[in-house]
C-alpha cells in the first residue's frame, strides 16, 4: 500500500519534473494566435469600410451613366461604329499574339516528345534511376541521355555497394551542429552533473570475484541520437566521408528484422527530431569507438587552448566499471533498483515476451483498469499504450549514482578484459555488452545475466552505448 | 499598440511559464493536450489583459481563467460524461508522457481518476504550490471545503495507486 510519505515524494518529483515545451514555443504559438485575433477584428472593420465605399461608388457611377445617357442622343451612332472598328483591330492583335504564344509553347512540347522517344528507343532492360536523379535535379541540370537510365545489373551492384547519397547540410544546420558540439564538449569538460555522474574508486566482491576500479565519470543516460548525429554531421563538415560511412547507423535493420510495419522507425528514429533524446542503436562498435575519439579530441582541443588539464580519454566502459556503476559496488546484484515495490514494467524497458503483468484494479470500485497496449513489443510500449519501442534516456528512475536505464532499453557496449601481460596490465580486450536491451526478457536484462552479444561488433537493433571519462592512462 | 501589449503580456508570463504548464499538464492528463489548454488560456487572458489590476495577481489570473475554461468545457460535455470518464484511461497525452518519469506518468494517470474538484485542489496545492486560501478563492468555495477535498483526494489517490503493489516482482513473473 502506498503511504503518505511515498505520495509526498511523488508530488515533489512531479513538482520538479522537467517541462516539455520551452517558453519560446508557447510564445510563438501565442503570437500567431493573438495576431490572428487582432487581424480578425481589424478585417471585420475593413470589410465594413469597403462595403460602404462600394455602395457610394455604385451610386456615383449610376448617376454618371444616367446623365450621359440623357445627354448622348445623336452622337451614339458614330460611337457604335468606332467601337466595332476597335473590336476588330483588337481581335486581329489578339489572334497574332495567340499564335506567337502557341509557337513558344510548341518548343518545350516537342522537347518532351523527344525525351519520351529517346526513352522508348533504349534497351528494355534500361530502367530509370530515380535514386540518383531527383526531380529537382532534372529541372536544374541539363538533361543528358546517360542520366535517364542505368542497366539493371549496374543498379543492383550500385545498391549492393550502397552508393550512399551524403546529406547536404544547410548553413543553418552547420551552425546548429557547431553549437550542439560545443554544448556537448562543455558538458564533458565541466563534467556536468546533468550529463555525467561521478563514480568513486572502490573495491568490492562480485559473484565471488574481487573487483577493484579507479574513479571515473559515467554518462547518466545512453548516448542519444542527437549526440551521435552531431558527431556524424561533424564528420561531414570536415569532409571525412569514409569515416562517415563506417560510423553511420544501419537504419534498414528496423525493417529487415521487424518487417515493413516498422518502416516508420527506419525513416524517423535516427533522423526525426522527436527521437533526438532516445538512445542511438544500429551502430557498429567501430562507430562508437570513433565517437569516443572524436569527443575526446574535441574536448582536449578546447582544454589545450585554455591551458587546462587534458582528459585522459572518453571511451566505452570496461565491464568491471560498468558493473560497479550499475550494481553500486555489488549492492544490487540483479536489478539496480533492488526490491522496491513498483512493477518491473515501471522500472525498465524490456521485451514483453514472457512477461505478463496482472491487470490492475481500482481499489475503490473493484473494476479492472484499462491499461497498456495489447500488442506492445516492449514494456514502455505497454505502459505508454502506443507502438513505442525504445524509451528516452532518462525516462525511468535512476540508481544511487543517478544512472538511468542500466537494465534494458539498449544493451550497452563494454570491453571484456580477457588477458593480462607480464606486468599484470590488461592486454587483450574483447567486445561485450551489459544490461540487456528492449529485445531481451526481464531475466536477460538482469545485471548479472549472461551476455548474449559477446563478440558482436556489427550494427544491432538492440545495442547502444554510453561513455566513461577516465583519469588514469589505462588505454 | 497591440505588439506592445503582446510584449508586456509575455514579459509577465515568461517567469511563470513552467509553473503554469505543469498545472495544465497534471490537470488535463489523459483528457486533452495540455498545450491546447495553455494556448486557450493565454488567448483569453490576453483578451482580458486590460482588466488585470495588479501584476502580482497575474498567476492567479491565469489559473482562474484555465479553471473556468475547464469547467465550461465540462458543462458542455455533461451529456457525454459517462463516456468520457471511461475514455479517460485510453486517451494519452503523448507529448507529456515521453518526457516523464514512469512513476509521474502513473501518478498523473491516478490523478485523472479523481473527482474534478478533488483533482484540481490537489494539483493546485501539491504541484502548483498555492495556499488553501488561494485555492478557495480560485475554486470559488470555502476554506473548509478545500481542506476536505485535499483530505479525501489524497485518501482516494492512495487507494487508486495501491494496485501498483499487486505488480510486485514475485507476482508478475509468469514462469
Amino acid at each position: 500500500m502506498i503511504d503518505q510519505n511515498k505520495l509526498d515524494a511523488l508530488f515533489v518529483k512531479a513538482k520538479k519534473a522537467p517541462h516539455t515545451s520551452v517558453f519560446n514555443k508557447t510564445k510563438e504559438q501565442f503570437l500567431i494566435a493573438s495576431s490572428d485575433n487582432v487581424d480578425k477584428t481589424t478585417s471585420k472593420k475593413d470589410h465594413f469600410i469597403t462595403f460602404n465605399k462600394g455602395i457610394i461608388m455604385l451610386i456615383i457611377a449610376g448617376t454618371i451613366a444616367l446623365t450621359s445617357f440623357l445627354m448622348s442622343g445623336d452622337i451614339e451612332e458614330t460611337k457604335t461604329e468606332s467601337i466595332i472598328q476597335t473590336q476588330v483591330e483588337l481581335k486581329s492583335e489578339i489572334g497574332e499574339e495567340t499564335t506567337q504564344i502557341e509557337r513558344k509553347n510548341e518548343a518545350p512540347k516537342s522537347r518532351n516528345i523527344a525525351i519520351v522517344a529517346f526513352s522508348a528507343d533504349e534497351d528494355v532492360s534500361v530502367i530509370p534511376d530515380f535514386v540518383s536523379i531527383s526531380i529537382s535535379d532534372l529541372l536544374k541540370k541539363e538533361i543528358k541521355p546517360s542520366d535517364f537510365g542505368v542497366k539493371r545489373k549496374e543498379l543492383a551492384t550500385r545498391q549492393q555497394n550502397s552508393e550512399f547519397v551524403f546529406p547536404k547540410l544547410t548553413k543553418e544546420e552547420i551552425s546548429d551542429n557547431h553549437l550542439q558540439k560545443k554544448k556537448m564538449i562543455k558538458a564533458l569538460n565541466k563534467k556536468d552533473s546533468k550529463v555525467y555522474s561521478y563514480i568513486p574508486a572502490g573495491s568490492f566482491t562480485y559473484q565471488s570475484e574481487p573487483i577493484s576500479v579507479a574513479a571515473f565519470h559515467m554518462q547518466r543516460a545512453e548516448v542519444t541520437n542527437l549526440e551521435y548525429k552531431t558527431f556524424l554531421f561533424d564528420l561531414l563538415i570536415q569532409d571525412k566521408k569514409a569515416d562517415f560511412l563506417v560510423a553511420k547507423p544501419k537504419q534498414e535493420l528496423w525493417t529487415e528484422e521487424l518487417g515493413e510495419e516498422y518502416r516508420f522507425m527506419q525513416d524517423d528514429y535516427f533522423s526525426g527530431e522527436e527521437y533526438e533524446d532516445y538512445p542511438v542503436n544500429n551502430i557498429s562498435r567501430k562507430g562508437a569507438e570513433m565517437y569516443c575519439v572524436w569527443i575526446t579530441r574535441g574536448a582536449n582541443k578546447i582544454n589545450k587552448e585554455n591551458g587546462k588539464m587534458l582528459i585522459n580519454d572518453v571511451r566505452i566502459p570496461m565491464r568491471s566499471e560498468w558493473i560497479k556503476a550499475a550494481t553500486v559496488e555489488g549492492k544490487f546484484p540483479e536489478y539496480y533498483w533492488g526490491d522496491s515495490s513498483p512493477a518491473l514494467c515501471f522500472r525498465a524497458n524490456f521485451s514483453m515476451k514472457g512477461y505478463e503483468p496482472s491487470i490492475p484494479t481500482n481499489n475503490r470500485t473493484g473494476e479492472e483498469i484499462s491499461f497498456g497496449h495489447p500488442n506492445a513489443l516492449t514494456t514502455w510500449g505497454y505502459i505508454s499504450g502506443e507502438q513505442k519501442i525504445l524509451a528516452k534516456g532518462k525516462l525511468y528512475s535512476s540508481n544511487e549514482y543517478e544512472l538511468h536505464n542500466m537494465c534494458g532499453n539498449v544493451a550497452e557496449m563494454v570491453y571484456e578484459s580477457i588477458g593480462l601481460n607480464d606486468l599484470g596490465i590488461r592486454s587483450q580486450l574483447e567486445s561485450g555488452t551489459a544490461g540487456g536491451g528492449w529485445m531481451n526478457t526481464y531475466e536477460e536484462i538482469k545485471l548479472n545475466a549472461e551476455d548474449l552479444y559477446q563478440g558482436v561488433e556489427d550494427e544491432h537493433l538492440n545495442i547502444g552505448f554510453r561513455v566513461v571519462i577516465t583519469y588514469t592512462g589505462s588505454n | 499598440m497591440s505588439k506592445a501589449k503582446q510584449q508586456k503580456f509575455l514579459d509577465l508570463y515568461e517567469p511563470i511559464h513552467d509553473r503554469f504548464e505543469r498545472f495544465c499538464k497534471a490537470r488535463v492528463y489523459g483528457n486533452m493536450e495540455f498545450q491546447d489548454l495553455v494556448n486557450e488560456t493565454l488567448l483569453v487572458a490576453f483578451d482580458k489583459f486590460d482588466t488585470l489590476k495588479s501584476k502580482q495577481a497575474f498567476l492567479a489570473f491565469l489559473f482562474g481563467i484555465s479553471i473556468r475554461i475547464l469547467s465550461n468545457n465540462n458543462r458542455k460535455k455533461k451529456e457525454n460524461y459517462l463516456q468520457s470518464e471511461e475514455k479517460s484511461h485510453d486517451i494519452e497525452d503523448n507529448s507529456a508522457k515521453t518526457e516523464m518519469d514512469a512513476e509521474i506518468h502513473f501518478l498523473y494517470k491516478a490523478l485523472g481518476q479523481l473527482k474534478e474538484t478533488q483533482r484540481e485542489s490537489i494539483i493546485l496545492f501539491e504541484i502548483s504550490g498555492f495556499s488553501i486560501k488561494e485555492i478557495a478563492k480560485l475554486q470559488d468555495t470555502t476554506i473548509s471545503a478545500v481542506k476536505l477535498r485535499l483530505k479525501r483526494g489524497r485518501k482516494n489517490l492512495m487507494e487508486i495507486m495501491t494496485f501498483e503493489s499487486t505488480f510486485k516482482r514475485g507476482e508478475i513473473y509468469s514462469d
